[in-house]
C-alpha cells in the first residue's frame, strides 16, 4: 500500500513539476492607482494598459475615483488601512497628506537613472519636497496660461474693422460689436464681449497689467505686487465699469455657465468670446456651430495693449496635480511606481498614455520629438478601424501643454484647427505668473476663503456701480488687509524668499 | 338621487381642472423635455432653447449610450442589486413590523425604541465603511444591499398597518388550528397587499437610484449600478465643456446626457402603472387606525 501511495505522489510530483515552466517568469508588479477621473474604460484604453506592462514590466489596477467625493474616498481607504499604491491627487490635498506622513519618501528612488522624469519635473522638485524629503511628483500644465480671446472675423469685415490691437482698438470693437448690427437681423441684440465668470475680464485687467484674480507679480526691481489692490487692478475696474455700464459686456456674464456661454456664442449674441483656449475648437465639434453661424469666420487674437504698453493673460498654476506613493508601499512597489513614472512622464510614453497605443492611434517620430498624426476623435475609429477611439487618456498620469498643442493641430477638421490656434495663443501671449502659486501657507489654508470672497464680491459691486471706486478704494484696500489680506501675503512672501533666497518686498 | 350641481361646484371643478392640468404639464415637462432633448439636433436645442417637439429623429446619442460597454452590465447590476434588495428588505421588514406590532412581545417598548434609535442617530460613514469592510463586503453587490436593507420607517409603516388588523381575526385563525407563521404568510399578507405593494415600491425606487454606496464601496467599474454610470456620463459631459477631449462623432454632451438619463429612466418608470391601484390605499398606511 506504501508503495503505491509513494508511486501515486512521486507520479503527481512529476506531472506538476513537467506542466510548470522550467524556470518562473516574473511576475509583473502590480499596482493599484487611485484617481478622480469620469474617462471610460474600454477595449482601446485596455490595450494601452497592455502596452505599458509590456514595455515597462509594470501592471496597475486603476480605480476611478468620483470627482466630488474623491477626498472623502481617500480618507475611507486610509481609514480601512487599504490605501492605493499611487494616488493622484491636487496640491492643496497632497500636501495636507504629506505634512500626516501619508507618502512613502521617494527621495532616494529619485535617481538619475530616471532620465525622462527629471527632465519633465525639472525645476518643480522644489515642491514636491516636504521638510526637505521629496514625497510626490509634480504633474506639470506645461503653460503660463490657458485664457485667449476668440474673435468674429466676419463681423469684423462687415464692419470694416481691424483686429484690435490696443484697448482702445479693442473697445471700438466691442461697441461696433454691440451697436451696429454685426449679424445684419436689424436687430440690437448682440454684445461686444461674453464669456464665463470673472475670468472673462482677463484681456481688460491684462491691459492695465492687472488680473481678476488674487495674483502676486514680481516686478523687474524685485518688487512683489498684490494684485488685488494695485493701481493697474484699480484702473482695469474703472475700465469695465464704464463697459458694462455702457452694455458692451454680457450682463449675464459673471453668472453664465460655459455651457451657457457655449450657447450664446452659437447663437451669435457676442462677437468677442473671452475664455479658455478649447472654447472656440468645442463649439465647432458639439455644438454645431458650423450650422448655426455657416458664414462665421473665428479667429484667436491676442489680449489687447494698454496705455502704458501693457499686456497680461490670467496666469495658470504650473502645477495641475500631484502623484504620491502610500507610505504602506513596498519597496519593490515604489519602483514599479518610479518606472511608472518615468514612462508615463517620457516624450513617447506620455504620448502612449495620451493618444493610446502608436500605430494604432498615433505616430511618433523620436528624432525630432515630434506626434505625426493622431487618430481624431471625430471619426470614431482608429488607423486599422478595429478600434474605436473614445477617450484615450484615461491613463494620462501628467500633463503636458506644449506636447499636447503639438496634437492638435494635426487635426484638419475646422474644431482641430480652432484648437491649434487656441493652443499655440497660450504660448504667444504675455503672461505674468503669480508667484505665489505654490506657496499654500497655514495662514493661506486658515485666511484666503473669507478674503476671497471679499475680494470676488468687491469687484462685482465695483463694476456694476454698486460701489464708488475712487469714494471706496481706500476703505477696500484697508478691509481686504485687516480681514487676512496682510497675513497671508506676509507668509508667503517668507515662504517665497526662504524657498528661492531671495529678499523681496513689497511694491506697495 | 341625482344632485344637481350648483354654479359653485362647476366654478370649482373648473379651477380644479385648470390647476391640475398646470401642476401636470409643470410635472411632465421635464420628463418631455429630457426625452425630446435625447433624439434632437444640437442645434436645434441651442436655437430654440425650451423645445415642444424634436426637429427629428436623431438617435447618434443612444447609439453611443448603448456602445458604451459599462450599460449593459450595468444594467445587470441594478437589477440585481434592486430585485434581490427590495425582496430582502421586503422580507425583513414584514418580519420586524408583524413582530413588533405584537401587542404580548415581551420588551417590546425596547425593541421598538432599539429601532427607532437608528433613525435619528447614525454611525456615521467611516465607522459603516469599517464594518462593511471587515464584513468582506466592500467590491461586491453585497454592500449595496446589505447595508441598507432595512429602513425603520418603512418597518413603523408595516408594523401600524399590521396592528390596525383585528386581533380577533388572529383568534379565530388559531381556533380554526392555524399557527402563527401561518397566519401570517396565509392571512395576513394577503390582506396587506397595499401595504407590500406601496413599500415594495419605495424599496425598489430607493435601490434603483442609489449613487453614492457604489461610490463609497464599489471599486471596480463592472460591479457600478446605472445610476453611477449615469453619473458618469453627466460628468464627462461636463467636462467636455471644459476640455477638448473625450468625444466622437461629434454627439453634444446635452442629447448624450439626456439619451442616458431616459435609459435610466424608463424601466423605473414602467413599474409603477402596476403598482398605482396599491400605491393610493399605500400612501395612507397607518394614517386611519380601527
Amino acid at each position: 500500500m506504501k508503495k503505491i501511495l509513494s508511486l501515486v505522489l512521486s507520479l503527481a510530483m512529476l506531472l506538476t513539476s513537467a506542466a510548470m515552466p522550467a524556470v518562473a517568469e516574473e511576475e509583473p508588479v502590480v499596482l493599484n492607482v487611485f484617481y478622480a477621473t469620469s474617462r471610460p474604460m474600454n477595449e482601446a484604453t485596455n490595450l494601452t494598459r497592455e502596452y505599458i506592462k509590456e514595455k515597462i514590466g509594470v501592471d496597475f489596477n486603476l480605480t476611478e475615483g468620483d470627482g466630488s467625493n474623491f477626498q472623502q474616498q481617500l480618507a475611507l481607504y486610509i481609514a480601512d488601512n487599504k490605501m492605493p499604491d499611487v494616488v493622484r491627487l491636487d496640491y492643496d490635498l497632497w500636501k495636507e497628506y504629506a505634512a500626516e506622513g501619508a507618502w512613502a519618501d521617494l527621495t532616494d528612488y529619485v535617481t538619475d537613472e530616471y532620465t525622462d522624469l527629471n527632465n519633465y519635473v525639472g525645476e518643480y522638485w522644489t515642491y514636491a519636497r516636504q521638510n526637505g524629503r521629496i514625497m510626490g511628483i509634480p504633474s506639470l500644465s506645461g503653460t503660463p496660461s490657458n485664457h485667449v480671446v476668440a474673435i468674429r472675423q466676419d463681423w469684423l469685415n462687415k464692419l470694416n474693422l481691424e483686429v484690435p490691437q490696443t484697448l482702445d482698438d479693442y473697445i471700438n470693437v466691442m461697441r461696433a460689436f454691440t451697436n451696429d448690427d454685426p449679424d445684419g437681423d436689424g436687430e440690437k441684440n448682440t454684445y461686444g464681449m461674453g464669456g464665463s465668470g470673472t475670468g472673462t475680464l482677463s484681456p481688460l485687467f491684462g491691459a492695465y497689467g492687472a488680473s481678476p484674480d488674487e495674483s502676486f507679480f514680481l516686478n523687474e526691481d524685485g518688487t512683489i505686487t498684490t494684485n488685488a489692490i494695485s493701481e493697474g487692478y484699480k484702473q482695469g475696474l474703472k475700465t469695465i465699469r464704464d463697459l458694462y455700464a455702457e452694455g458692451l459686456i454680457d450682463p449675464e456674464v459673471f453668472t453664465c455657465s460655459n455651457d451657457q456661454m457655449l450657447n450664446k456664442w452659437c447663437r451669435g449674441e457676442m462677437g468677442i468670446m473671452s475664455a479658455a483656449w478649447s472654447r472656440a475648437g468645442n463649439a465647432y465639434l458639439r455644438y454645431d456651430f458650423a450650422t448655426l453661424q455657416p458664414d462665421a469666420e473665428v479667429k484667436i487674437i491676442l489680449p489687447p495693449t494698454g496705455p502704458d504698453g501693457e499686456s497680461n493673460s490670467i496666469s495658470n498654476s504650473p502645477m495641475s496635480a500631484m502623484l504620491a506613493v502610500s507610505y504602506q508601499a513596498s519597496p519593490e512597489k515604489i519602483e514599479a511606481a518610479m518606472k511608472l513614472f518615468n514612462f508615463a512622464s517620457s516624450p513617447f510614453g506620455w504620448r502612449v498614455t495620451m493618444y493610446g497605443i502608436p500605430g494604432e492611434f498615433f505616430d511618433y517620430d523620436e528624432a525630432t520629438q515630434q506626434t505625426l498624426w493622431t487618430s481624431d476623435l471625430n471619426n470614431g475609429v482608429s488607423k486599422s478601424g478595429k478600434y474605436e477611439v473614445t477617450d484615450m487618456q484615461v491613463y494620462k498620469l501628467f500633463n503636458h501643454a506644449g506636447w499636447e498643442a503639438q496634437g492638435d493641430g494635426l487635426i484638419d477638421a475646422p474644431h482641430g484647427q480652432m484648437w491649434k490656434a487656441g493652443s499655440a495663443m497660450r504660448f504667444e501671449e504675455n503672461v505674468k505668473p503669480n508667484v505665489f502659486v505654490m506657496f499654500k501657507t497655514e495662514e493661506y489654508t486658515e485666511l484666503f476663503g473669507e478674503v476671497d470672497t471679499y475680494f470676488r464680491t468687491s469687484m462685482l459691486a465695483f463694476i456694476m456701480g454698486e460701489k464708488d471706486i475712487d469714494a471706496e478704494w481706500d476703505n477696500y484696500v484697508e478691509t481686504y488687509l485687516s480681514m487676512g489680506g496682510e497675513e497671508i501675503r506676509q507668509s508667503q512672501l517668507k515662504a517665497y524668499n526662504e524657498a528661492f533666497g531671495t529678499n523681496c518686498t513689497f511694491a506697495e | 338621487m341625482k344632485i344637481k350641481k350648483t354654479m359653485g361646484d362647476h366654478a370649482f371643478n373648473a379651477i380644479t381642472y385648470i390647476v391640475m392640468t398646470f401642476v401636470l404639464v409643470v410635472t411632465l415637462y421635464p420628463f418631455w423635455y429630457v426625452v425630446v432633448g435625447s433624439v434632437s439636433s444640437m442645434a436645434h436645442l441651442i436655437k430654440n432653447g425650451f423645445v415642444l417637439w424634436p426637429d427629428g429623429l436623431h438617435l447618434d446619442a443612444y447609439e453611443q449610450v448603448f456602445r458604451n460597454d459599462l450599460v449593459p452590465v450595468a444594467y445587470r447590476n441594478t437589477l440585481i442589486v434592486t430585485l434581490g434588495g427590495t425582496a430582502l428588505s421586503m422580507l425583513l421588514t414584514i418580519l420586524g413590523g408583524f413582530v413588533l406590532s405584537l401587542k404580548k412581545l415581551p420588551g417590546r417598548v425596547f425593541f421598538t425604541f432599539f429601532f427607532v434609535f437608528t433613525m435619528m442617530f447614525g454611525g456615521g460613514l467611516v465607522p459603516t465603511f469599517l464594518v462593511v469592510s471587515r464584513l468582506g463586503m466592500i467590491d461586491t453587490l453585497f454592500a449595496l444591499i446589505v447595508p441598507g436593507a432595512i429602513s425603520t420607517y418603512n418597518m413603523i409603516l408595516m408594523r401600524n398597518f399590521f396592528e390596525s388588523v383585528p386581533e380577533s381575526l388572529y383568534e379565530a385563525a388559531s381556533i380554526d388550528g392555524e399557527t402563527l407563521p401561518g397566519y401570517v404568510f396565509h392571512i395576513l399578507l394577503p390582506l396587506s397587499g397595499a401595504a407590500i405593494a406601496t413599500i415594495t415600491l419605495f424599496y425598489a425606487v430607493g435601490y434603483w437610484n442609489d449613487y453614492f454606496s457604489s461610490i463609497i464601496y464599489i471599486r471596480n467599474n463592472r460591479l457600478w449600478p446605472m445610476q453611477t454610470v449615469l453619473r458618469q456620463v453627466l460628468q464627462t459631459a461636463q467636462m467636455n465643456n471644459m476640455m477638448y477631449d473625450d468625444a466622437k462623432k461629434g454627439v453634444a454632451p446635452e442629447t448624450l446626457k439626456d439619451a442616458m438619463i431616459v435609459v435610466t429612466m424608463i424601466p423605473i418608470l414602467c413599474v409603477y402603472p402596476f403598482v398605482q391601484k396599491h400605491f393610493v390605499k399605500g400612501v395612507m398606511i397607518g394614517s386611519i387606525k380601527g
